[in-house]
C-alpha cells in the first residue's frame, strides 16, 4: 500500500489567471449559445497555441493583427447570419417612428449576453451614440442594419472576446478578492461548456442578496445546484470529452505512425473507432457519475466489431458502440488496457516500455520522470548476441546507476503492459520469448499482468492529485503551480473515492475557483 | 493615370490569363508607380527543417567558390550552387562569451546543448526561452516579424506568411517544463505570443487568393423601401462601408477598460489595441479603395501587368492545390504545395517576408516514407547513437538519408524558383532564403555549426556561389561542462546566428544594428 502524501498546509493564495482570449471552440460554441448558429465559423479561423496540454490554457491565449481582423471579419459574417436566421430573438421590439427605445434595449439585451454581463448606462448611451443612431440618422440605414452594426461591435469588442476579471487592486499580490456573479458565471460555463453562460446562469448572477449584497450565484447551494443543472445538460459534455481528449493526447491517434507491413490492419476507421472507444469511457465515468479511478479500473467498456476482433474479443457485431463487460479473461480493464493508448506510447514498429512508463509517470500520476542523463549509452541490442526480450534489454540498461532512479518507477509499468503490442493486440511472446509481464516497484508493491497494474495505479493517491490537477487547470485556464499544490491535494483527498461529479463540485467550490488575487509588480 | 486606363488593362489581361477571379487593384499596385522602381524590393525566407543533421552531412572541404560538400548535399550543390551561400560557423549557443569564461551552463543549454524548444523558439528569435509553463511565456520578437511589422511591411496585402506543419499532441513539454509552442512556432508576433500561422496548403490557398475567412453567409434582406436614394452604392459592400466606424467605437470603448487590469492583463489588453490599430490601417486603405475587406490584391511588384509571350508573370490559381495532405502524405505532398503557393505568393508580391517550419522535431511521422527500412520516429532516428526506436547500427546511415530529403527538396524548389520572372528581372535574385536548422548535430544537441544556406542575392547582400566560412581562432572547450563537446577539445570560434538575421534585416532596408545576441552583421557573404 502506498503511503497518503505528507500532511500540508495550503499557501492561501487563489493565483490568477492571465487576461486570455476565447479559444477556436469556445467561439463556435458561443455563436451557437448566443444565436443559435451552428456553422461553426472559428473552424476557419488559425489554430491556437497552447503552453500544455488545454488549448484553453491562458498562457498563449493572445491575439496578433491577422487574428484579430479574421475575428473582425467572422464577426461581420456572424452579425448577417444571426439577423438572417435568428432576428426574432434579437429584434425583439417594433422601433416604429421612434427608434432609440428600441435600439436602447436590443443594445442592453444582446450586449449583456454577449458581454456576459449586464452594461452600464453609460455602456447603453455609448452603443446608442456611436454605433446604432449614426447609422440611422446620419446614413439613414434601416433598423436591422444598425442592430447587425451593434452585433458587429459587441462581436469585435475585447469584452466579448476575452474573460475579464477585474480587481480592484490589481497589482498587489496579497490583494484576495472574490469574483463577482458575472464572472463566476463565466468562468463555470468555459469550465463546464466550454462557451458562455446562459440566461438562467446570468440571472442568478446578477440577483444580488440584498443582507449580503453578494451575488445569488455565490450561495453554497445555489452554486451546487447550478454545477449540477449544468453536468447535466448536453453542453456538458464538452467537459468530458475535450478536456479528456486534451489530457490524454488522443487526438495523436490520427497521426501516429506504424508501420503498414507489420500491422496493415490499423487504418483510420480503426483509429477512429479506437479514440470512440476512450471517449465513451470518459463519457460513462462523467455522465453516470462514477468514480474517476474507474477510468483505469473499469471492468467494462464500450466497443464495436471492429474494435472487437482488434482486442480478439467475440461477440459484439456491427459498426455501433455498446457496453461490454470485460471479465477476467479478457485481461483488459480501463483506459491501459486501451489500443489509443498502447498505440500512441509505442514506436512505429515494436512497444515502447519506456514511453508508456513515462506517459503513465508524467499524465497520470504527475510524476514526471526526471530528464534522462546527456550521452545516454545506448540499449545492448539484440543483434549483438544471444536474442532477448525487449524487456531483458531494459533491465540491462536499467542496471546502469545513472539510469536507475527513473527506470525503475517508469519500466515496471511498461513491463505490465508488455502483452499489448504496438497497436495494442494481445500477445503472448515478444521475439519467440514468453513474456513475463510482472513488475515491482521501488517501494515494494508487485502485480502480473495490466489488470493488477491498472489497479495499482488507481490506488495510488497520486492518480487522483493528478486527476484533480488536470481538471482544475482545464477549469481555470491556467497550470497548477506550487502555491496549488497543497490545496489540490487536500482537494483530492477530500473526494477520494467519490463520483466525477462530486470532483466537479469540490474544484468549482475552491478558493481557487472562486477567487482571485492582483498581481506580482516586477521591476 | 486615371481609372480607365488600368481597368482596360485588366481586363486584357484576365482574359489573356483566362483567370476566374477579381483582382482589384490599389493605387499602391499601379502600373505607374511599379515602373519606377528600378529594382525589385527585396524579399526574405526562412526556411527551417526538422531536428538537425549528423555532422558527416555538413562536412566541407575548401572555401570561396571552390568547395566540397558532402553527399548529402550534392544534388543541391550540383543544382544550384550559383544560387546558394553556404555558411559555415554560425552558432545557436546565447552569450557564448560569458558561458566559456564561467563554466556554467544557462537556461538554454537545457543539459543537452540547444534543446529542441530553444531550438525553434529561439531560431529566429536568439534569445533565451523562458523555461517553465510559468505565464507568460516569453522569448523575444522574431527578426522576420520585426521586417514584417515595420513599415517594409504595410507595403504588401500581408505583411508576412508564416507557415508550419500541423502540430502534434505527443511529446512530454510537462515533463520537460516547456510550454508546447516553444516547439511549433519560429515566428513570435511579440515576446509571449507567436505570429499566427498557417499549416495547411488549401487554407493557405484561400488566405493567399480567396482573400474570404471565413466564408460570409448571404447577406441579410435589406429593405429597400427605407433606403435613402443618396445611401452610398451597396455593390461596394454593406458591411465594407462601417468597418472604420465600427472599429473606431470598440477601440474608444476598450479603452475604458484598463484601470482595474494588473500589469499581464494590461499587456494582453495593449496587444489586442495595438493589432485593432492595423485592422483600422488596413480598413482605411479598404475604405479608401472602396472594397470590403479583406482586399484580394496583388502587391506593386506582382508581375500581373507585364505581359509575355507565355501570359504575365503572376497568374493566381483558380484552384486549391489538389490532393490529400493528411498521413501518409504529409511529409511529401504537403509540403511541395507549400512550397508552390510560397513561390506564387513572392511571385504575386502578396507578401515580401516569409518563414515556414516544415516539421516539428517530435513529429510522430512515419519515416519509412522519406527512409525506406527504418521503424522509428524521427527524432529518435536523429539520436543515432542511441537504440531509442531501432538498432544504432542503422540509424547514422538513415539519418542521414533523412536529412538528404530536405536538401534534395530544397533544390526541387529552387529550380522553380529560379526559372521566376519579375518585371525587373530573375526573382530569386531579389530574395534571400535561409534555409536551415538550430541545431547541427542532432544526438549530441550541439549549437555549434548550425546548417544554413542562403539562396539568392538579396540584390545584392549576398554573393552566391560561395562557401563562406565565419569562423576565426579557435577557444578553449570546457568539456566537464559541455558533454555534448566531448569529441572536440577545441572549436573554432563562430558567429551568432543573429549576425545573419541581422544582415538580412538590414538588406531589407531596415536601420536595426543588433539583435537578439548579434555582434555585427556577415561581411563574409
Amino acid at each position: 500500500m502506498v503511503q497518503k502524501p505528507a500532511p500540508c498546509t495550503p499557501s492561501g493564495d487563489p493565483g490568477r489567471v492571465l487576461l486570455h482570449r476565447i479559444n477556436r471552440r469556445e467561439y463556435n460554441n458561443a455563436v451557437r449559445d448566443l444565436f443559435g448558429l451552428s456553422s461553426r465559423p472559428a473552424d476557419a479561423f488559425p489554430k491556437d497555441n497552447t503552453a500544455t496540454y488545454f488549448d484553453n490554457d491562458s498562457g498563449l491565449l493572445g491575439i496578433t493583427a491577422e487574428q484579430l481582423s479574421i475575428y473582425f471579419q467572422a464577426a461581420t459574417a456572424v452579425a448577417s447570419e444571426a439577423m438572417l436566421r435568428s432576428k426574432a430573438r434579437i429584434v425583439t421590439c417594433a422601433p416604429g417612428t421612434n427608434a432609440e427605445p428600441c435600439a436602447r434595449q436590443i443594445i442592453a439585451q444582446q450586449g449583456r449576453r454577449i458581454f456576459r454581463r449586464a452594461l452600464s448606462a453609460e455602456d447603453v448611451d455609448f452603443v446608442w451614440t456611436s454605433v446604432m443612431k449614426p447609422a440611422l440618422t446620419v446614413e439613414h440605414d434601416t433598423f436591422d442594419a444598425a442592430v447587425t452594426l451593434a452585433l458587429r461591435f459587441f462581436l469585435t469588442s475585447p469584452r466579448f472576446l476575452y474573460r475579464f476579471e477585474l480587481h480592484s487592486s490589481p497589482d498587489d499580490k496579497t490583494a484576495i478578492e472574490a469574483l463577482d456573479g458575472p464572472e463566476l458565471a463565466t468562468r463555470l460555463s468555459f469550465f463546464l461548456w466550454s462557451s458562455v453562460p446562459d440566461d438562467a446562469l446570468l440571472d442568478l448572477a446578477e440577483q444580488l442578496d440584498p443582507l449580503t449584497g453578494r451575488s445569488k450565484l455565490e450561495d453554497p447551494g445555489v452554486l451546487e445546484a447550478q454545477v449540477d443543472r449544468m453536468l447535466l445538460d448536453p453542453k456538458a459534455r464538452v467537459l468530458s470529452e475535450t478536456f479528456g481528449a486534451q489530457w490524454l493526447g488522443l487526438d495523436q491517434l490520427d497521426v501516429v505512425a506504424k508501420s503498414p507491413t507489420l500491422f496493415p490492419g490499423f487504418d483510420d476507421a480503426l483509429r477512429a473507432d479506437l479514440k470512440t472507444e476512450t471517449k465513451l469511457l470518459f463519457a460513462e465515468v462523467f455522465g453516470a457519475r462514477r468514480p474517476i479511478t474507474e477510468l483505469l479500473t473499469a471492468r467494462y467498456g464500450f466497443i464495436n466489431e471492429r474494435v472487437a476482433t482488434h482486442y480478439g474479443l467475440t461477440g459484439v457485431a456491427g459498426p455501433d458502440f455498446r457496453k461490454v463487460a470485460l471479465g477476467a479473461e479478457t485481461k483488459r480493464a480501463g483506459y491501459l488496457s486501451q489500443g489509443s493508448f498502447l498505440a500512441n506510447a509505442s514506436e512505429i514498429g515494436r512497444t515502447s516500455i519506456v514511453k508508456r512508463g513515462e506517459y503513465v509517470l508524467d499524465r497520470l500520476l504527475c510524476a514526471q520522470p526526471a530528464e534522462p542523463p546527456a550521452n545516454v549509452p545506448p540499449l545492448p541490442e539484440s543483434g549483438n548476441g544471444p536474442p532477448k526480450t525487449l524487456r531483458q534489454r531494459v533491465e540491462e540498461h536499467r542496471s546502469q546507476p545513472a539510469c536507475n532512479g527513473c527506470h525503475s518507477r517508469m519500466d515496471p509499468i511498461g513491463f505490465g503492459l508488455e502483452n499489448f503490442d504496438a497497436v495494442g493486440r494481445w500477445r503472448d511472446t515478444d521475439e519467440g520469448f514468453t513474456i513475463d509481464a510482472s513488475g515491482r516497484f521501488p517501494d515494494g508493491r508487485t502485480f502480473s499482468g495490466a489488470v493488477e497494474l491498472a489497479d495499482l495505479i488507481a490506488a495510488d493517491p497520486k492518480f487522483e492529485v493528478c486527476v484533480t490537477k488536470h481538471l482544475t487547470a482545464w477549469a481555470l485556464g491556467r497550470s497548477a503551480t506550487a502555491a496549488d499544490q497543497c490545496a489540490i491535494e487536500q482537494l483530492a483527498d477530500s473526494v477520494r473515492g467519490q463520483s466525477s461529479r462530486d470532483l466537479v463540485q469540490a474544484i468549482v467550490k475552491s478558493d481557487a475557483f472562486l477567487k482571485s488575487r492582483g498581481e506580482e509588480v516586477q521591476p | 493615370m486615371s481609372k480607365k486606363s488600368w481597368m482596360i488593362d485588366r481586363r486584357t489581361l484576365l482574359r489573356g490569363a483566362g483567370a476566374a477571379v477579381a483582382l482589384p487593384l490599389l493605387d499602391a499596385m499601379l502600373p505607374a508607380r511599379a515602373s519606377a522602381q528600378a529594382m525589385s524590393p527585396t524579399r526574405m525566407c526562412v526556411i527551417k527543417f526538422p531536428l538537425g543533421l549528423h555532422p558527416d552531412c555538413w562536412k566541407t572541404t575548401g572555401s570561396g567558390t571552390s568547395y566540397t560538400v558532402a553527399p548529402q548535399l550534392q544534388k543541391l550543390v550540383n543544382e544550384n550552387k550559383a544560387e546558394l551561400t553556404l555558411l559555415k560557423g554560425l552558432h545557436t549557443h546565447l552569450n557564448i562569451s560569458n558561458d566559456v569564461q564561467a563554466g556554467v551552463p544557462t537556461l538554454n543549454y537545457y543539459s543537452f546543448g540547444v534543446s529542441h524548444y530553444q531550438g525553434t523558439a529561439g531560431l529566429l528569435t536568439c534569445r533565451p526561452i523562458a523555461r517553465g509553463t510559468a505565464y507568460p511565456v516569453n522569448v523575444g520578437t522574431s527578426f522576420d516579424q520585426l521586417v514584417a511589422q515595420s513599415n517594409l511591411g504595410a507595403q504588401t496585402r500581408f505583411r508576412s506568411l508564416v507557415l508550419r506543419s500541423v502540430e502534434n499532441n505527443a511529446g512530454s513539454d510537462v515533463t520537460y517544463g516547456m510550454a508546447k509552442a516553444y516547439r511549433t512556432n519560429i515566428s513570435w508576433a511579440n515576446p509571449t505570443t507567436p505570429a499566427t500561422s498557417t499549416d495547411d496548403p488549401v487554407a493557405l490557398f484561400n488566405k493567399l487568393f480567396t482573400g474570404a475567412p471565413p466564408p460570409p453567409p448571404p447577406p441579410p434582406p435589406v429593405d429597400a423601401g427605407v433606403r435613402d436614394a443618396g445611401a452610398p452604392d451597396p455593390s461596394i459592400g454593406r458591411s465594407g462601408r462601417y468597418d472604420v466606424s465600427v472599429l473606431d467605437a470598440v477601440n474608444e470603448d476598450a479603452k475604458r477598460l484598463s484601470a482595474r487590469l494588473g500589469r499581464s492583463d494590461r499587456a494582453r489588453l495593449d496587444e489586442y489595441l495595438t493589432s485593432l490599430a492595423e485592422v483600422e490601417r488596413q480598413a482605411k486603405l479598404a475604405a479608401a479603395a472602396q472594397q470590403p475587406m479583406p482586399m484580394p490584391m496583388m502587391g506593386a511588384d506582382a508581375g500581373t501587368m507585364v505581359m509575355t509571350p507565355q501570359g504575365p508573370l503572376c497568374v493566381p490559381p483558380t484552384s486549391p492545390p489538389g490532393g490529400s495532405f493528411g498521413y501518409p502524405n504529409y511529409a511529401k505532398e504537403r509540403m511541395r504545395a507549400m512550397f508552390d503557393l510560397l513561390i506564387l505568393a513572392f511571385q504575386c508580391d502578396l507578401t515580401r517576408v516569409a518563414t515556414y517550419m516544415i516539421d516539428e522535431d517530435f513529429q510522430p511521422l512515419n519515416t519509412t516514407v522519406l527512409v525506406p527500412n527504418t521503424l522509428t520516429y524521427p527524432h529518435a532516428l536523429s539520436h543515432y547513437t542511441t537504440n531509442e526506436g531501432a538498432d544504432p547500427a542503422l540509424k547514422p546511415a538513415q539519418f542521414k538519408q533523412y536529412v538528404q530529403f530536405y536538401f534534395d527538396e530544397l533544390s526541387t524548389f529552387l529550380n522553380k524558383l529560379k526559372a521566376i520572372q519579375t518585371p525587373t528581372g530573375r526573382l530569386i535574385d531579389s530574395m534571400m532564403i535561409a534555409f536551415g536548422s538550430g541545431i547541427s548535430d542532432t544526438n549530441s544537441h550541439s549549437g555549434y555549426d548550425v546548417p544554413v544556406v542562403i539562396a539568392g542575392k538579396g540584390n545584392g547582400a549576398f554573393h552566391p556561389g560561395r562557401l563562406a566560412d565565419v569562423r576565426t581562432g579557435a577557444y578553449a572547450v570546457l568539456e566537464k561542462e559541455r558533454p555534448w563537446e566531448a569529441d572536440s577539445a577545441m572549436r573554432p570560434k563562430g558567429r551568432p546566428l543573429a549576425d545573419l538575421w541581422l544582415t538580412m534585416m538590414q538588406a531589407m532596408g531596415m536601420s536595426t544594428t543588433s539583435f537578439g545576441n548579434s555582434v555585427g552583421t556577415l561581411s563574409e557573404v
